[in-house]
């Protein structure tokens, strides 16, 4: 019997791996979208993103513009690694292609 | 299992939880690239504001005429979009394709100021190659637009600017104005509301689809 592939705990937290499949079509998101996106709380978002954040799959820039506080994730090379790794596990577990 | 209760292992998971993280990481896909397309207010408003531009060049004969009529009513939108366009996307991500459609807009909208205004004050306007040229720059914005979406509809009305371009050689006197208001009408106006139209069935769709707290 074919092994099945464990899965990255970081990425299959649900709300991290909504998060890291929202970054993976954007070059970089405000916490604020992402909460919309997700329709989390900031506290549980942010939880979820320092996850992320200190597993090196996002990284985080904080900035101010027009004098307003601005926080920009950006998924990172190893984050993006890491989902394709998640989605070829599942896929490999349901054995069938993701549409 | 992981410290949120979710189990890790491969074979724990059935074939349920397998799916619903799948079409999960489809939709949150979809609306990271979706994010940026909503611009259907943009082409209603310079819809607008050329049927304004138009009207008031050619049924306005005492109103200034063109030399009025275009730099005013394009001054006007050009602000408005600005305004409107630094409200509305500022929370939304930023990503390649945005900044490539928003090159793409923003060269047309710059070429057309370059030509339309040294055009209309130079004293050399002639009302066939005018039209024509502004016809022929909002189908390559359409086009090219279209055509990086992968958007067969976009195209077309980008073609049909083309057409337009093409009748208003051959048109004289209020016949070159008809051409470009029914151009107008169509392809930005109808244009705009259709995807307006299409923003908020995509949102409402969205909102129902919203992801559990984890």
């Amino acid at each position: 019997m074919p092994e099945l592939p464990d899965l990255d705990p970081v990425v299959h937290g649900k709300m991290r791996l909504a998060v890291l499949s929202l970054l993976s079509g954007v070059d970089e998101a405000e916490f604020t979208w992402l909460r919309t996106q997700t329709g989390s709380t900031d506290g549980n978002l942010g939880a979820h993103l320092l996850k992320l954040e200190e597993a090196g799959y996002v990284a985080v820039e904080k900035k101010f513009v027009a004098r307003k506080p601005m926080t920009l994730y950006r998924m990172t090379d190893e984050g993006r690694a890491a989902l394709e790794r998640y989605i070829a596990s599942l896929k490999a577990l349901l054995g069938k292609a993701l549409v | 299992m992981d410290a949120d209760g979710n189990a890790t292992s491969g074979s724990a998971m059935n074939e349920r939880d397998i799916s619903e993280r799948l079409a999960l990481i489809e939709s949150m896909m979809q609306a990271g690239r979706k994010s940026t397309e909503y611009w259907g207010w943009n082409f209603l408003l310079w819809g607008i504001a050329y049927l304004v531009a138009v009207a008031w060049s050619s049924f306005l004969p005492h109103g200034g005429g063109p030399l009025l009529a275009w730099p005013i009513t394009m001054i006007f939108a050009t602000l408005l979009t600005i305004g409107i366009a630094r409200r509305r996307t500022r929370n939304k991500p930023r990503s390649e394709k945005s900044r490539a459609l928003q090159a793409i807009w923003t060269a047309m909208g710059c070429g057309i100021f370059v030509f339309a205004f040294p055009v209309a004050f130079s004293g050399h306007y002639q009302p066939q190659s005018f039209m024509a040229a502004i016809e022929v720059m909002l189908g390559i914005a359409h086009v090219a637009s279209g055509s990086f979406l992968r958007w067969p509809l976009q195209i077309v009305v980008g073609a049909l600017w083309w057409v337009a371009a093409i009748a208003s050689c051959f048109v004289n006197g209020n016949g070159i104005a008809y051409v470009f208001l029914a151009a107008t009408f169509v392809r930005m106006i109808g244009f705009g509301i259709y995807l307006m139209i299409r923003e908020s069935r995509d949102k409402a769709r969205a909102r129902g689809a919203e992801v559990q707290h984890a």
